[in-house]
């Protein structure tokens, strides 16, 4: 427990910097800093002193798709992330908080969540209404967040159960000053594992849907750049179309689970509160 | 349930116990009762959801550029005859007493009952899959067996650690490099459809062909898998490894492909089907992925362009029969896994 | 390890050679002559006029296996189909059709005057979703192979738009059939036509059509037509391979790679121009203003970027120059010019900040443009060229269904979708003046209405000649919609065979170049 304490302020300072870096690139493409994502006559042009990383089919610089993509990929990512990591928590809580009627509500939402295709169900959706950024996080998160609940319970457990908790409860405290004040502090090794690995799935799941064409078209992501990619694949313009988005996404992802793996593989208390 | 996912939660579930020591029925039954619960809230969702757009399947049925304009009576009309008039409450009523039947309905896109454009669609999924599985477990169980039975050595490091960066790339940009290295770059195997234009006339030569055409996309699969199992096994193996019996045989010269098979691969077995249940519901996944990427005729590039083409009968029908087939095969899979745990 | 080892290690070798050995290729010479024809579409439904999907594409294949009265030369003019004669009447209120006594269905049986009845009938009951029979009063069986066919008012295509148009069906298999698109037998695709649909594998897209024995018209010079489904990269293979004859869809960015494998490459302006059309009801009720945009565009950068190349600048004057009655020297040329655009701009009351941006009543405008996916891209390049001028645009991108219900005038100030042109030019009628989603909705002060009117009833061909050239005059200068774009089709085909585009599209106006004419010896 000591020794993860500090890596995992570690893993938070980094998220925090990854936030930051964002919202500057977003502000950057807001203020214009980053050229326009302006369509030229120049198209599918080969990198070159012009544009750097050469040009898309309807002479867009794929430079500047990337760097605009960026603040929007990682954002809906971190986000989602965040949505179903929240949910879990609340329903986690629930579950410790209410033993008889919560708990056995929760493990029947969970069961459930594990067991429903959640391809299908994205399918459906996005055969209904093309989803944008704000519906993409929202339902990710709905499909996701029983994956966390089971262990985010069972470390609640154990820190509810620890004779300082206990005295304060004894003494009066309410759960909600409990889960505010005194809980997180014990979790957070917990809470940041869970977090990295949601950001890796979210986004996985977001590229997959933006590369199948079926999130909003006004969406640019790092997945849709790869969709627009695929019809290049016969001519020598899948180098600047299809490497450069797929390196970003890769490179995002692992050092996602770099950093989660580094974490996990300190000495946690964490595997042994599972069952 | 991860889907395009890939590797999951690798770290947090390899230390966890994979098989519930708790058997009874009870709990089976409890699953099957919620997989019915899930079925149904889905088809009820499939049938309420496109009703709810504007836009229905007459639209896109009436969408062409040469198309003169009908009149609203001739509009309603044919609505009428098509089955898609009525209030929210009766369609959708209709639609549950219809499946109910067995009756997956008509396409009106493709001129066909669903039924049969699953029929036709569903054995080369079937047949991507089933190539897939022995590839994934073959190489998931060996490659965890060689990097954990001495865990820290070199050969676990050099394993680990490209399992590690193929759990990076995306499971769908994995397939697009394999169609782009083995398709384009250096033509060696075909990268469409499931067979050649004019398949053989010999079987023998025709199930060459077909075997030809499902290698690339069932071997993305199943890179798609070797990830998710290659962890977890790695930790049950590096754990067996320490474990006495293993150290004793170890003594007594037992090495190679021996140890290998006779002390970590049988302890696998359990873990193996403890885990395939999950990988049911990543592969159909997967394969919607695959089958789009190699243009290949399964029910996963069916169901997409049903999505895309917005032919709503198709899309829950076929939403329908995979949810049917997931669910089941996953149940069924439990079951297996707890009455083998149950005999030890 | 290696005596156990040995033997599955081999075995997996040995499947591993199979598998990367490429397969003895087959020759067999027996095959009876066959055109093979590839697609990428997904399914283009069955080859009966209610069981065809949705699409021209569709309406062709069920071309080839039934005749309507009236088909087409080589050339495109109107000839003999299933009707051996038909002539209108003087005041141009009927028409007598005599039917080709030699006609027989596939199943053996006469056609006759009595089938063409039934059909007129039939589909006025259950409409065909290209061809209106509003103006038909109705039919009159004269003899077993002579009919009169009564008009409510004088129509100069109506041979054009519904003889060509209109497939006749059997009645011996009609008459009882209540829910056509249901009725999925194979009966149902009995007609009249070359060829029959002997085979179709839906998981395959495979579709394969036999020539009829004895069949009426010009022999057949295939023996079998097969249509595959194939990505256009791995057809384009298929053609150098000599498996594919045709490619019906070749993309523009495959353009070059086609050439390099030595295909042969066709293209024609498809005659479905991209149209910004208008919220004639909203800003743009203002005629100066849809004038002024035609002078900001740069239509030549949109289809250079858009299209690279496969898109030419579409006439303004609605027609465009596949029609025989496109007339250029009465069509208005709108030159890129910013200076007179915005002279006209501020005419219309519109006013410009010092940042250049256009303003309404001091309130900068955001001109809302709703556009379907396929042209998604143009619409962008359309948003960055209006952007430079200081005129921002809102564009949505909208998939079909959501496209055809957007409500009038509520979300939208244009809408940039296809239109087809093709056909007689009496179809203006409808595509121009029509309330339909997909119609330009346009009103004006009912001058240009008049002319339409005037032409579509006009039997007199020179004088018909005339009123559409003073049409195509006035549109160009009222805009109801502005013709941007006309997109091209693009054929690849190898040495032998011989595919080739109607100037105005198939029978009722379909750019495509795989007709049954190609299959028939002249």
């Amino acid at each position: 427990m000591r020794i993860a304490m500090p890596l995992s302020r570690r893993v938070v300072r980094f998220l925090f910097i990854v936030l930051v870096s964002i919202l500057l690139l977003a502000l950057a493409a807001a203020c214009d800093l980053i050229p326009a994502y302006q369509t030229s006559a120049a198209t599918l042009q080969p990198p070159a002193q012009a544009h750097w990383l050469g040009t898309n089919d309807i002479g867009q610089s794929v430079l500047t798709g990337l760097l605009r993509a960026a603040p929007v990929t990682i954002g809906l990512a971190l986000a989602t992330a965040a949505l179903a990591l929240t949910i879990a928590i609340v329903m986690a809580s629930l579950a410790v908080i209410y033993p008889t009627w919560g708990r056995a509500l929760v493990l029947h939402l969970t069961d459930m969540g594990e067991i429903v295709p959640s391809i299908l169900l994205l399918l459906l959706v996005s055969a209904w209404h093309q989803p944008g950024a704000f519906e993409i996080i929202l339902l990710t998160a709905v499909l996701t967040w029983h994956d966390d609940v089971r262990i985010l319970r069972s470390v609640l457990l154990r820190e509810i159960s620890r004779e300082s908790i206990t005295i304060v409860r004894h003494m009066g405290a309410s759960w909600p000053y409990l889960l505010l004040r005194h809980i997180p502090q014990a979790v957070m090794p917990t809470l940041t594992g869970i977090y990295l690995q949601n950001v890796v799935q979210a986004t996985m799941r977001v590229a997959g849907l933006a590369f199948l064409g079926l999130t909003d078209a006004d969406l640019l992501t790092w997945g849709s750049m790869l969709q627009d990619a695929i019809g290049y694949l016969h001519t020598p313009a899948w180098q600047w179309l299809l490497l450069p988005p797929a390196l970003c996404l890769t490179g995002f992802l692992m050092l996602f689970q770099t950093l989660d793996q580094r974490q996990t593989q300190r000495p946690q208390s964490v595997d042994g509160a599972m069952s | 349930m991860r889907g395009m996912l890939g590797p999951t939660q690798i770290s947090q579930q390899s230390g966890a116990p994979t098989v519930h020591p708790v058997v009874n029925r009870f709990v089976l039954l409890r699953s099957l009762m919620q997989r019915v619960v899930v079925f149904v809230v889905l088809l009820v969702l499939m049938s309420l959801l496109p009703r709810l757009l504007p836009g229905d399947t007459l639209d896109v049925l009436l969408d062409s550029n040469v198309q003169r304009g009908l009149q609203n009576s001739e509009i309603a009309d044919l609505r009428d005859r098509l089955g898609l008039a009525g209030s929210l409450v009766e369609q959708v009523g209709r639609d549950l007493a219809r499946l109910a039947h067995g009756d997956l309905g008509y396409s009106l896109l493709h001129g066909a009952p669903v039924s049969h454009l699953l029929a036709d669609a569903l054995p080369w999924t079937a047949l991507l899959i089933a190539l897939a599985t022995p590839i994934f477990l073959g190489v998931g169980v060996t490659l965890a067996a060689e990097a954990g039975r001495q865990p820290g050595a070199r050969a676990d490091r050099v394993i680990t650690t490209s399992m590690s960066l193929l759990t990076s790339i995306p499971p769908f940009i994995t397939a697009v490099l394999l169609f782009l290295c083995f398709g384009i770059l250096w033509p060696v195997l075909p990268t469409g459809g499931a067979e050649p234009l004019f398949p053989a006339e010999t079987p023998l030569l025709r199930a060459q062909e077909i075997l030809r055409h499902a290698f690339l996309p069932s071997l993305a699969l199943a890179l798609h898998e070797v990830v998710r199992y290659f962890f977890v096994l790695r930790g049950e193996v590096a754990v067996l490894a320490s474990r006495a019996f293993v150290l004793n045989g170890r003594s007594r010269g037992i090495s190679g492909w021996r140890e290998r098979r006779d002390y970590f691969g049988r302890n696998l077995l359990a873990v193996v089907c403890a885990r395939l249940g999950q990988s049911v519901a990543s592969l159909f996944t997967a394969s919607l992925f695959v089958e789009v990427i190699f243009s290949y005729p399964g029910v996963g590039a069916l169901t997409y362009h049903a999505v895309l083409d917005r032919d709503y009968p198709l899309l829950q029908g076929a939403i329908a029969v995979l949810a049917l087939l997931v669910l089941g095969l996953t149940w069924l899979l439990d079951a297996l896994t707890e009455i083998l745990t149950r005999r030890g | 390890m290696g005596r156990r080892l040995g033997p599955v290690l081999s075995a997996v070798g040995l499947c591993l050679a199979l598998i990367v050995a490429p397969p003895p290729t087959l020759a067999d010479s027996t095959t009876p002559t066959r055109l093979v024809i590839s697609n990428s579409d997904t399914d283009w439904g069955l080859a009966a006029p209610f069981l065809q999907a949705p699409g021209g594409l569709s309406y062709m294949l069920t071309h080839y296996v039934f005749d309507n009265l009236v088909g087409q030369t080589s050339s495109g003019a109107l000839a003999p189909e299933l009707a051996s004669e038909w002539e209108i009447s003087d005041d141009g209120m009927s028409v007598d059709v005599t039917v080709d006594p030699d006609a027989r269905w596939h199943d053996g049986r006469d056609v006759t005057s009595a089938d063409v009845t039934f059909t007129f009938a039939y589909m006025t009951e259950h409409p065909h979703v290209y061809v209106s029979l509003d103006n038909v009063a109705g039919t009159e069986v004269l003899s077993p192979d002579h009919l009169r066919i009564s008009l409510h008012h004088p129509d100069a295509g109506f041979a054009a738009r519904v003889l060509a148009g209109l497939p006749i069906l059997p009645e011996h298999i009609y008459r009882d059939q209540t829910n056509p698109r249901l009725f999925t037998d194979p009966s149902a695709m009995i007609g009249s036509g070359p060829y029959r649909l002997s085979r179709h594998e839906r998981a395959k897209g495979l579709y394969v059509f036999s020539a009829v024995a004895d069949y009426y018209g010009a022999a057949q010079k295939y023996d079998e037509i097969l249509i595959v489904k194939l990505q256009p990269e791995g057809a384009i293979q298929a053609v150098a391979n000599g498996e594919v004859n045709v490619i019906s869809d070749l993309p523009n960015r495959l353009v070059e790679m086609a050439k390099s494998n030595r295909l042969q490459v066709e293209t024609a302006p498809s005659g479905n121009p991209i149209k910004l059309r208008f919220d004639h009801r909203g800003l743009f009720s203002v005629t100066q203003r849809r004038q002024a945009l035609a002078h900001i565009l740069d239509r030549q950068a949109l289809a250079d970027i858009a299209y690279r190349g496969s898109a030419s600048v579409a006439s303004l004057g609605y027609l465009q120059d596949n029609s025989v009655w496109y007339r250029p020297n009465s069509v208005y040329d709108y030159e890129h010019d910013p200076e007179k655009a915005t002279e006209l701009l501020t005419q219309s009351g519109w006013t410009r900040d010092t940042a250049g941006r256009w303003l309404q009543d001091g309130q900068p405008i955001t001109l809302r443009l709703i556009v379907g996916e396929k042209e998604a891209a143009l619409a962008q390049v359309l948003q960055d060229q209006l952007g430079a001028f200081g005129l921002e645009v809102a564009v949505r991108v909208l998939e079909r269904g959501a496209l055809r219900e957007v409500a009038l005038g509520k979300d939208y100030d244009m809408i940039l979708a296809g239109g087809s042109t093709l056909g007689d030019p009496g179809t203006a009628l409808e595509r121009v003046f029509g309330s339909n989603w997909n119609n330009e909705r346009y009103k004006g002060d009912g001058a240009l209405l008049k002319l339409a009117l005037a032409q579509a009833q006009s039997l007199d061909p020179d004088k018909r000649a005339a009123l559409l050239a003073a049409f195509q005059h006035r549109y160009s200068r009222e805009l109801p919609a502005i013709q941007l774009l006309n997109i091209h089709r693009i054929v690849a085909h190898d040495v032998a065979s011989r595919p080739w585009f109607f100037d105005e599209g198939l029978s009722v106006g379909i750019p495509v170049a795989i007709h049954k004419y190609m299959f028939l010896e002249d």
